[in-house]
């Protein structure tokens, strides 16, 4: 039949695609859980600074993480910032400065300068990180996506291997794991956004780039849909299975 | 219940299971399956071409019988 010659070569090609996809996400995962361990593993790097002196180490302001959300236009030399309402941080840009406040570990207001050259001046005793432990840790949540990922691929391999030699799409095999796939992907759209969320709240980060690019997980309405329609899927397949199986058994 | 009896109507027409399914036009796995009641509904199509290679009406191989 034409529409089971077809279904085979989908099968085949979804095949080799999740075996890949899985291939590519093993190998992302090794990296980016040695990469984490490695950011945890290191010593805190606190940056200090005391009233009216400059910090010894530069900062580029537009790869800044932490709290701190200016980043000077080289352009025009001004000063441009994003107020981060969340974290109650407050910034203001005065004669090329920009200058604001931000919360220590042990909650302290600390008022801080930024000038044009990207340095930061102390207006009192700063304790301020750009933490690689911080940065080892929000990976986390994007190991838990990917380990979602890896799992869907897992099941997807085991969906399109049925169906490439399969005589009908309507097995158990697929229908199982059709259920199994909806059921990953419904966790993958929500635990790790509220991971992510949670732990950016507890340590106390806003977003994580002042480029504006943020490595926070969003909630995504569209995959809780692939989710959903998924999940209806394996129920039109389970009743298709129990017709096939009817079917079978007429002569 | 349905049962089917066709192993007593092939017995009575001295009929091997090979034979019956050759001219009946079925596998003769599809055939075992009917004969030993592992299946689960048979077409009109099935059960005409079965009556008249054994010549035969469908209650002959057909028997109902109460559930336990």
């Amino acid at each position: 039949m034409k529409n089971i010659k077809f279904m085979h070569i989908t099968g085949k090609v979804g095949y080799i695609f999740s075996i890949a996809f899985f291939v590519f996400l093993v190998i992302s995962l090794i990296a980016s859980v040695t990469l984490s361990g490695f950011l945890i593993s290191l010593p805190d790097d606190t940056v200090k600074a005391t009233p009216g002196l400059y910090l010894t180490a530069d900062i580029n302001l537009e790869n800044t993480f932490g709290n701190l959300f200016g980043f000077v236009d080289e352009m025009d030399n001004e000063v441009h910032y994003i107020p981060d309402s969340e974290n109650g941080d407050y910034y203001q840009a005065k004669d090329g400065k920009l200058t604001g406040t931000f919360k220590s570990k042990d909650h302290e207001s600390i008022k801080y300068e930024i000038d044009s050259k990207g340095n930061i001046h102390g207006l009192a005793t700063v304790e301020y990180s750009i933490n690689n432990r911080q940065i080892g840790i929000v990976i986390i949540p994007h190991i838990i996506s990917a380990l979602f990922l890896l799992f869907a691929s897992f099941y997807g391999r085991r969906l399109f291997k049925e169906l490439k030699s399969a005589e009908t799409p309507f097995t158990e095999t697929i229908s199982k794991n059709l259920l199994k796939l909806s059921v990953i992907i419904l966790g993958y759209s929500f635990i790790p956004a509220v991971a992510s969320n949670l732990l950016f709240s507890l340590m106390g980060l806003g977003t994580f780039d002042s480029s504006g690019q943020s490595i926070r997980i969003a909630f995504s309405l569209t995959t809780i849909v692939v989710a959903v329609v998924l999940f209806m899927l394996s129920l039109i397949f389970k009743y298709g299975t129990s017709l096939q199986k009817q079917a079978d058994e007429t002569l | 219940m349905i049962t089917l009896r066709l192993d007593r109507v092939m017995a009575d027409r001295k009929m091997s299971l090979n034979e019956l399914s050759e001219k009946v036009g079925i596998t003769k796995a599809n055939m075992s399956n009917i004969k030993t009641g592992k299946i689960s509904a048979i077409r009109f199509s099935t059960l005409d071409a079965i009556c008249k290679v054994l010549n035969c009406q469908p209650g002959d191989i057909l028997e109902y019988t109460e559930d336990d």
